[in-house]
């Protein structure tokens, strides 16, 4: 085979394999793009399958050739007509082509092959107008993209370019028979050229495109990497618009966010979006429940929610595409794709699109992340602040409780103090007090011995008036001083047998007054927790009182006995005396506090001041029960070891 | 009481006058003595003790028994309590402690520096005289004193 025959089986081969290659690529995903495609690269294919046949069998069909050629020069309407899906092509110049094809159509059949010179001249120019059109067109709409579809429309244009020259040398070889030579080889090798840039423009194989996309995406990485956080954050929707539109040779592109559940907001696009209530149409179609679900769960392509167009109509978009920007477990919204035309390879779109998308989820997440440790680290800011704060506060508190402290125990002192005062107070009292009382009641006898018998009655009943007083006021200093001492003397707790005690008691007082008739009904008495002689002297207290508030009875009857309670034992003592008036109980364990005349009975007020001292200082309670003239209770409770109330001991 | 020309057989040292008087009284009505010495405070009673006024007398022939009230003025009772018992020439004169004073640390404190008796004065006229009597009859008659040097 010579260099010619094997070049000539070279073109013929690569027209049919691209022919072949778009059919099958139109069976495999039929629609209408890859249809027009198929059939641009078809419409070689008859003429080329028939040139293959041997001349026997071309001679029996003379009429095929010319169908071969019909096809062929549909060539020009069928590229203008995809040329018009990559770049808009005014109606009037496909209608010319149309035109054009329809007047080639009949100059073919009107004329038996071969053609006559002018009629092929007519329909080389023809031929040659439309690709030169359809060259410059694509040529200025790739100067105006970027990206894929920059490039596909280069090779496109390439293509056209290409075919036009060949055109335009079979044309020269019309009319200049002899370049033949030159034209032919020439021509062949820019057909294949032609084709191969035809196909590579229009339907780029796998590897190409992924290839350019990847490129894209390359650097869309390389311009969020390399940045701070703070850098990245703002810049990061900027990139990705232009950089998603590119990769997939859209229009334009828009992100939509969502905000705390409110639905998707549009954010950042790189297409005009000065049609507010567009944008508006837009966002409620894309938050109506099922499409946001859908727009949100899975990449979509070909999604034409209800006004769409109104965004994309200027943009004559007739596609979009989605792809949601989301982690998993995490959604952050949408990106949208404008297309002009529907995707010829929308899995490959879709897959670079949401590779893009979660990149940007991951950077959105990243700076949630940083927006949170920011926030947490102002946070931990307040709560050391504030944690200091407490801390100085707790010290302030210490240092007050110290304050407190030393103040106590300087008032402890200062009772102690006090009380060591009073004991020489009332030391010294009574001992000065007593003096002038025995010179009274001493000087008061002497008078009555050696010059009362000399005395009127009266003088000598005013001697004895006298010598009582003093008597009566020694008594009187004697418990007072009791009393005092009582009340600042040190708390000896002891086991007490109270039923012994009591006893000698009550074998005293039998004693001191033979000549009454005492009736002592002595009940179940339980030991006690006391000091021994503190509660001796509350005892006798009480039963010297019930002793004399008897007296006016004939038999006297006094009660002593203890009833359980919750606080330990009442004890009580209980006689059928002269009573005392209820009305007057609060005084009766006054100092002083009497409630019966002194002349109705004797005695100095303390004895029951005292009484209610021990009780206290064991820290129990006393009180009384009365009605004038039916006699008298008393109870009392001693408290617990921790009841005792020591005054600065 | 003035003092007496013989010698003094009871020391009273008490500055309450009508308390002296009260003493006499009752010595008086008991036949007990009427060689009684009186001193109005601690310095009189350190004087006559161990002063050089009644030279020799007290060295030589000491009472037979002192009775000191504590709260005197000038120098307390206490403090004569511990100049007789701590002087040689003194120690052995029996002192008897007549006061009003029933404070524990004062009994104490008396017994610690060597008192022979500690009475406490009743206010009660009779229980008084009764005490200053058997006080009379106990040390000046029953009693042996010490020998006089």
């Amino acid at each position: 085979m010579t260099l010619q025959e094997f070049a000539q089986q070279l073109v013929r081969f690569s027209f049919l394999a691209m022919a072949g290659l778009t059919f099958f690529d139109y069976l495999r995903r039929p629609n209408r793009t890859r249809l027009e495609i198929s059939l641009l690269f078809g419409c070689f294919a008859p003429s080329l399958l028939w040139q293959a046949l041997p001349e026997t069998v071309r001679s029996s069909f003379p009429w095929a050739s010319t169908l071969g050629s019909l096809a062929i020069v549909a060539h020009p309407y069928l590229l203008l007509r995809l040329v018009n899906r990559l770049r808009r092509v005014p109606p009037i110049v496909i209608l010319g082509s149309l035109v054009g094809m329809l007047l080639s159509w009949g100059l073919l059949v009107a004329f038996p092959p071969p053609l006559p010179g002018p009629a092929t001249l007519l329909i080389v120019v023809y031929f040659g107008l439309a690709e030169g059109y359809a060259t410059v067109a694509l040529l200025r709409g790739a100067a105006s993209r970027r990206g894929l579809t920059r490039r596909r429309l280069q090779l496109a244009a390439a293509g056209s370019g290409w075919l036009a020259t060949v055109i335009l040398l079979a044309g020269v070889a019309v009319v200049i028979p002899p370049a033949t030579a030159v034209t032919g080889p020439v021509g062949q090798a820019l057909a294949v050229l032609s084709v191969l840039s035809y196909y590579a423009g229009f339907t780029p194989p796998r590897f190409l495109r992924r290839f350019w996309q990847f490129g894209e995406v390359y650097q869309f990485m390389r311009q969020s990497a390399g940045r701070s956080p703070e850098q990245r954050l703002g810049q990061l929707l900027d990139t990705l618009c232009p950089a998603a539109t590119r990769a997939v040779g859209g229009l334009g592109s828009m992100v939509w966010l969502s905000a705390d559940k409110a639905g998707l907001t549009y954010r950042k696009g790189d297409i005009p979006t000065s049609d507010e209530a567009a944008v508006r149409r837009l966002q409620d179609s894309l938050n109506q429940p099922g499409a946001q679900s859908d727009a949100e769960m899975q990449p979509v392509s070909n999604w034409r929610g209800g006004s769409s167009q109104g965004v994309a109509g200027p943009l004559e978009a007739a596609w979009l595409e989605i792809a949601p920007i989301a982690e998993p477990g995490r959604r952050w919204g949408v990106l949208i794709v404008f297309l002009r035309q529907e995707s010829l390879f929308p899995e490959d779109d879709l897959e670079l699109l949401t590779l893009m998308a979660e990149q940007t989820a991951a950077g959105l997440a990243g700076e949630e992340l940083f927006r949170g440790q920011r926030e947490l680290s102002g946070r931990l800011e307040d709560v050391n602040v504030d944690l200091q704060r407490q801390v100085r506060e707790r010290e302030r508190a210490e240092a007050e409780v110290r304050a407190l402290n030393q103040e106590l125990e300087g008032r402890i002192q200062e009772r102690e103090a006090a009380y060591d005062e009073l004991e020489a107070f009332s030391y010294s009292v009574s001992h000065d007090l007593r003096a002038p009382l025995r010179t009274i009641h001493g000087f008061a006898r002497i008078l009555m011995e050696e010059h009362g018998p000399a005395f009127p009655e009266e003088a000598r009943r005013y001697v004895r008036l006298i010598d009582e007083g003093a008597r009566q006021l020694g008594a009187l200093i004697d418990e007072l001083l009791t009393f005092s001492r009582l009340g600042r003397q040190s708390l000896q707790r002891r086991a007490v047998e109270t039923a012994e005690l009591v006893r000698d008691v009550v074998d005293r007082l039998r004693r001191e007054n033979p000549d009454r008739d005492l009736t002592f009904a002595v009940g179940d008495l339980p030991p006690c927790d006391a000091d021994p002689t503190m509660i001796h002297s509350v005892w006798s207290n009480l039963l010297s009182n019930a002793v004399k508030f008897t007296r006016p009875q004939e038999r006297a009857r006094i009660e002593i006995g203890a009833q359980p309670s919750a606080d330990g034992p009442v004890y009580f003592v209980r006689d059928n005396g002269v009573g005392f008036e209820m009305e007057y109980a609060a005084k009766l364990f006054g100092v002083f506090q009497r409630l019966h005349r002194a002349e109705e009975f004797e005695g100095t007020g303390v004895g029951l001041a005292i009484v209610q001292r021990v009780i206290q200082r064991h820290g129990g309670r006393v009180w009384a029960e009365s009605k004038n003239g039916q006699g008298a209770a008393f109870f009392f409770t001693l408290g617990g070891p921790d009841g005792e109330h020591e005054p600065g001991s | 009481m003035e003092n007496m020309n013989r010698e003094v057989e009871i020391l009273l040292v008490e500055d309450n006058p009508n308390d002296v008087e009260l003493t006499l009284h009752a010595f008086r009505k008991n036949n007990l003595s009427n060689r009684i010495q009186v001193a109005r405070d601690g310095a009189e009673a350190i004087e006559f003790l161990f002063g050089t006024d009644h030279r020799g007398q007290a060295a030589n022939a000491p009472p037979k028994v002192v009775l000191l009230d504590l709260k005197l003025p000038k120098v307390d009772g206490l403090e004569v309590l511990r100049r007789i018992k701590s002087e040689p020439r003194t120690r052995t004169i029996p002192v008897v402690v007549l006061t009003s004073s029933k404070e524990e640390r004062d009994i104490v404190e008396s017994y610690q520096l060597g008192v022979n008796s500690y009475i406490v004065k009743p206010v009660d006229f009779e229980q008084f005289t009764d005490a200053v009597r058997n006080l009379g009859l106990y040390w000046l008659l029953l009693n042996q004193p010490p020998p006089e040097r």
